[in-house]
């Protein structure tokens, strides 16, 4: 779900990537609203609070704004940055550092609220900070991976277009063409499992509290450590035919197009 | 190319402005709290009144139709202090003491006596004037108005 770029990617790989990471946003938002009174995995909101706090001469309140949406910004940023200088080294690699980063962020979040936080407006704003960056760096990977066709932590544009879709399969020459019925599948999916996640963190938040992140940290690994395992698997499964191949073809035969097509799929694996 | 990097270098000295701002031109909000506040006036829209009797009821209080009897805090004196202390001075000399903080971007304050958590929403803050209007579960604002006065 995370090794393969842009229009190399499958409809299951997106609705995997979709849904996983969807559930982490649904998460995250619902508890830094209920920890803060803050959202974090949308920004559209803070632009509006952002002018509204100038206009009232909250310079204070309007700096702060500034900088989650700037933090969202460049967790969207190094995403994609990660990405494109990156990929071809590691494609692997270069996806999956984005969601490492955004790990160690929630999981600090969950470990210092759970241990530290001492309930100033300073550390709340920080936390918020790095949720911000966390969900940014999220909707950069899985914007940028997927040709923008996943994005999920925020509903607004998801919304638009599922909407349209359905629209569209009002009319008879729509109803039936398979990308239509793919792409709706995919944002359906977004949706419920946003839901899903802003439902658990919801129903665990008040015997949880900051440990609502030790899970989402848990879903954030799953989605590193399920490509590696197929890397893995893949790869393995590769050298044991390259080796069975080597053994039954005479010496003479074994350079040429077999073993160099072995390696060309290794290397789309990497 | 020279373009090019003054307009990358203004729109990183841009994203980094309020960062600047913030650290050494801005007073963080919990100083304008800092101090010995007066209730002065709890205002509520009558249409609004059941969240009063919510509030009430959160605090195990007996909620009448009686607007006094779902008045909270009426007539106290609040100290905030630097800790996250809340002392709050009734009327007959005694103190209860809380937590305040506040949350958001600065524009919520939370108190709590470790089992009761009450939400204001802070609409204004001003040198001798605090308004706060009680946030319900709902997140219904403008229905509670409660006014400070600096003694």
């Amino acid at each position: 779900m995370l090794r393969k770029y842009s229009n190399s990617r499958t409809l299951s790989d997106n609705i995997k990537l979709g849904t996983l990471t969807a559930f982490v946003a649904g998460m995250v938002n619902v508890a830094s609203f209920l920890l803060f009174f803050s959202f974090s995995s949308n920004v559209t909101g803070y632009y509006a609070v952002m002018m509204s706090e100038l206009i009232k001469g909250n310079l204070y309140q309007f700096a702060v704004v500034a900088i989650w949406i700037s933090s969202f910004f460049f967790g969207s940023f190094l995403s994609n940055f990660i990405v494109i200088h990156f990929n071809k080294r590691n494609a692997y690699l270069a996806h999956a550092m984005p969601i490492i980063l955004e790990m160690a962020c929630l999981l600090f979040v969950g470990v210092y609220g759970s241990y530290y936080y001492k309930d100033t407006l300073m550390e709340t704003e920080v936390l918020l900070l790095l949720m911000l960056f966390a969900m940014g760096l999220q909707n950069g990977l899985t914007a940028s991976i997927s040709n923008f066709a996943v994005k999920t932590t925020h509903l607004t544009g998801a919304t638009t277009d599922l909407a349209i879709l359905f629209s569209m399969f009002t009319h008879k020459e729509y109803r039936n063409k398979q990308h239509i019925i793919d792409k709706a599948k995919l944002l359906v999916s977004i949706f419920a499992s946003y839901l899903a996640g802003a439902l658990v963190s919801s129903m665990g938040y008040s015997f949880l509290k900051f440990k609502v992140f030790y899970i989402v940290s848990l879903f954030l690994l799953f989605v590193i450590v399920y490509d590696l395992y197929k890397i893995r698997s893949v790869n393995r499964l590769l050298r044991i035919r390259k080796k069975g191949e080597e053994e039954e073809t005479p010496e003479t035969e074994k350079t040429g197009t077999k073993s160099s097509k072995n390696n060309r799929n290794e290397m789309v694996l990497q | 190319m020279i373009l090019r990097k003054v307009i990358y270098t203004l729109a990183f000295l841009l994203l980094l402005s309020p960062a600047y701002l913030l650290f050494t031109k801005l007073k963080t909000p919990e100083k304008n709290f800092l101090g010995i506040w007066k209730e002065a006036a709890w205002e509520y829209k009558e249409a609004d009144r059941f969240l009063l009797h919510q509030l009430a009821d959160k605090q195990n209080r007996i909620a009448t139709a009686n607007e006094e009897d779902v008045r909270i805090h009426t007539g106290e004196t609040w100290n905030f202090k630097k800790n996250g202390v809340l002392l709050l001075t009734k009327h007959d000399d005694t103190i209860k003491t809380m937590r305040w903080s506040l949350k958001g971007r600065g524009n919520v304050l939370e108190i709590t006596d470790g089992s009761v958590t009450e939400h204001y929403d802070i609409s204004t803050v001003e040198n001798d004037k605090i308004e706060l209007n009680y946030l319900s579960d709902m997140h219904v604002k403008e229905s509670a108005k409660l006014i400070f006065e600096k003694t």
